[in-house]
């Protein structure tokens, strides 16, 4: 349908990590500016962790947007699990050495004390929890040796294994963690996104029952809240194109918003 | 793709579901009242320690205590939550007439008037009754400790007894619950602590208390009791 | 099944209590922005129980939300209790309100004498105090009587507001992100 309400808010909540759809939540833009802050610090590693759908992607994405204007930062957000590849392209990216041979974590370090940047060098690693022991212990050298900072995200649960180790925890700066939006904060997260693409009338839709009931589905993950508004707004798409006359624009159904959840798997049924 | 019928199917299987136990609930409930003076003589003989102490001692321990004194300077100043303490009488009304079993922890009432995160003003405990106490004020914190180690009932009895007598119905109150906890067929203990609510002027609560230890226990003093506040015989 | 029956029981009991005691029961229960919340409905109606004012103000206290002692320090005053608890809201709001100026408007205070209290945001201004760090805009301290605990002060807008933010961190983690 080429004129419909729904289409536009439906792919706004297509759940993909792009800087320029950050959505400012105070406290977590009042995070980010501590990180921000920090980053500049003769740190070694600061970790950021949380549940799956908190934010942590979208905070590394945008931290690099704004730190690459000024300096070197480099981002990973697929982790490369075999160790030689990830210093080969750590060595290619940071420093511009593409050589032929295999890399090996003395090789990177003669280069990186060899180039010798005035300022050090930013690498933010997203999903670190996919990385293996053996290549998080060359990753903890590296930063040993002042050649990288690194900024980290972790599912918070590999957070307890991986870095609790005695000797991971003297190099992290600081260890934030994101967690899932409070009831207000889901509300203006959904308002802020509606509106800022112009959405009035669907941003209206939305009372106070309508956010009780999402929030209380999806504990205020944003991932879980974006999957659940794309099915929602799929399904008003459906209506309006079969059955227009059951849709009301005082306020969303919350039939449809559980059949939504129902599709999303938040509801079992 | 969304499959629309297949959704709205589910959905109805999905609230037929949700329903299903408050229906349930709601005639378990009917069933219960129907039941309650035979459940509520049940559940006398089970009853541990009352959730008075388990509310207060609750409180979250958000914060850590700030620690008395700022060695640089005299003008620290602490708060006090001994305001507290008349929010107490209502919370126990709730216990007597339904404990609800959850978690229990043993805390001194005595310890519940600052919250946990603040230090107290002064901190001895209510100042109220101070007034009361003279020579014999050594001698019933001596009894209290010795409560407090030992939990003799009979020990708990005669403090409440001490409090009700000086006019302290707060603590006659306390004393009495804690001493019916530990041994609830003390008629004395049900009196003291009838007779104190009634002090406090939680008048039907006193009531409603005679009237569950009478059907449990016959006893004549609590009858009569009973009958003088009723009658508007006791001020 | 007892059990349930007595839950349900108190539950509507605590359900029929009177707003002072409920205002009591959401303390207890942890809820301190619910309870300054629901504190702040009833107010009115309960300004001269000194009681009911206290308690909402030590839990609008707990949230964060410093603002809302103003009416509290204007209205207690019966008891000796009262009024020490007074002088203890009134410093903590003039703290922020100092911090506000120095954060937002560069206000020096370096040099003035203050009493103070164990409340966060009175230790983190005592710090500001000793070393306000003007040059950087998230000032950061360490706990002089805890070395595990470090704490960041900067200005941060919340809700279109200009408000204040500590940061307390535990063993380097962020545990509390506080704003007032």
């Amino acid at each position: 349908m080429e004129n419909s309400l729904f289409s536009k808010p439906r792919d706004l909540f297509l759940d993909i990590v792009n800087p320029k759809d950050y959505v400012q939540i105070d406290s977590v833009s009042h995070i980010y500016q501590s990180l921000k802050s920090s980053v500049q610090k003769p740190l070694k590693m600061i970790l950021l962790f949380g549940k799956p759908g908190t934010g942590k992607s979208m905070l590394l994405h945008k931290l690099h947007h704004d730190l690459s204007k000024n300096q070197k930062v480099l981002m990973f957000d697929i982790p490369i699990v075999d160790e030689y590849d990830f210093l080969r392209v750590l060595a290619q990216r940071i420093f511009g050495h593409a050589p032929r041979e295999e890399m090996t974590l003395t090789r990177f370090l003669e280069i990186a004390e060899a180039v010798s940047y005035s300022e050090v060098p930013i690498v933010l690693l997203d999903e670190a929890q996919l990385y293996s022991a053996s290549l998080m212990e060359k990753i903890r050298l590296i930063s040993d040796a002042r050649a990288i900072k690194f900024v980290i995200t972790l599912h918070k649960t590999d957070k307890e294994d991986v870095i609790a180790k005695e000797h991971f925890q003297t190099r992290i700066w600081e260890s934030i963690e994101l967690q899932n939006a409070t009831a207000e904060e889901l509300k203006v997260y959904i308002q802020k996104k509606l509106l800022k693409s112009n959405c009035f009338d669907v941003a209206n839709m939305f009372n106070d029952k309508n956010m009780k009931l999402i929030a209380s589905l999806t504990k205020g993950n944003y991932r879980e809240t974006n999957k659940l508004l794309f099915s929602l707004f799929s399904l008003y798409y459906w209506y309006e194109e079969n059955n227009p006359t059951l849709i009301k624009y005082n306020a969303l159904k919350s039939k449809w918003i559980e059949m939504a959840a129902i599709h999303t798997g938040l509801i079992r049924a | 793709m969304l499959d629309i019928r297949n959704l709205e199917r589910r959905w109805i299987k999905y609230k037929i579901k949700s329903y299903a136990p408050h229906i349930v609930s709601a005639i378990i409930v009917t069933i219960m009242v129907v039941l309650l003076p035979f459940i509520w003589s049940d559940s006398k003989e089970n009853r541990s320690i009352p959730e008075t102490t388990s509310l207060i001692s609750s409180t979250p321990k958000a914060t850590p205590t700030a620690k008395v004194l700022n060695e640089e300077s005299s003008t620290v100043l602490e708060p006090s939550m001994d305001f507290v303490q008349s929010f107490q009488p209502s919370t126990p009304i709730t216990q007597t007439v339904a404990t609800v079993p959850q978690k229990i922890e043993k805390t001194s009432l005595t310890e519940i008037a600052p919250i946990p995160t603040l230090e107290t003003v002064s901190s001895k405990g209510s100042g109220s009754f101070a007034l009361n106490r003279n020579g014999s004020k050594l001698d019933i914190e001596n009894i209290e400790r010795r409560f407090k180690e030992t939990s003799n009932p009979s020990l708990g009895l005669f403090i409440a007894r001490y409090y009700y007598d000086h006019g302290n119905y707060n603590e006659a109150y306390n004393f009495s619950l804690k001493t019916n906890t530990l041994n609830s067929k003390m008629d004395e203990s049900w009196i003291i602590f009838a007779k104190s609510l009634f002090k406090l002027g939680k008048i039907e609560q006193a009531k409603k208390t005679l009237q569950v230890y009478i059907s449990e226990s016959n006893s004549e003093s609590a009858r009569s009791l009973l009958e003088s506040i009723e009658r508007g015989d006791i001020k | 099944m007892n059990r349930l029956f007595l839950l349900l029981v108190s539950l509507s009991i605590s359900l029929l209590a009177d707003p002072k005691q409920q205002l009591f029961n959401l303390y207890q229960q942890g809820n301190y922005l619910q309870t300054c919340n629901f504190g702040l409905k009833n107010f009115s109606s309960y300004t001269n129980d000194e009681a009911y004012v206290s308690l909402y103000a030590f839990s609008c206290l707990k949230a964060d939300l410093v603002d809302r002692l103003a009416a509290p320090i204007m209205t207690l005053n019966q008891t000796k209790e009262a009024r020490a608890n007074t002088a203890y809201f009134s410093v903590i709001v003039m703290q922020k309100k100092l911090l506000m100026q120095a954060l937002y408007d560069n206000k020096p205070i370096k040099d003035l004498t203050f009493p103070t209290s164990s409340y966060l945001l009175s230790k983190v201004f005592d710090l500001y105090l000793k070393n306000p760090q003007l040059t950087q805009f998230i000032k950061e301290y360490q706990d002089p009587s805890d070395s595990r605990m470090r704490y960041k002060l900067y200005a941060a807008e919340s809700n279109g507001r200009k408000s204040i933010a500590i940061d307390e961190y535990y063993d380097k983690i962020l545990t509390h992100h506080h704003v007032y």
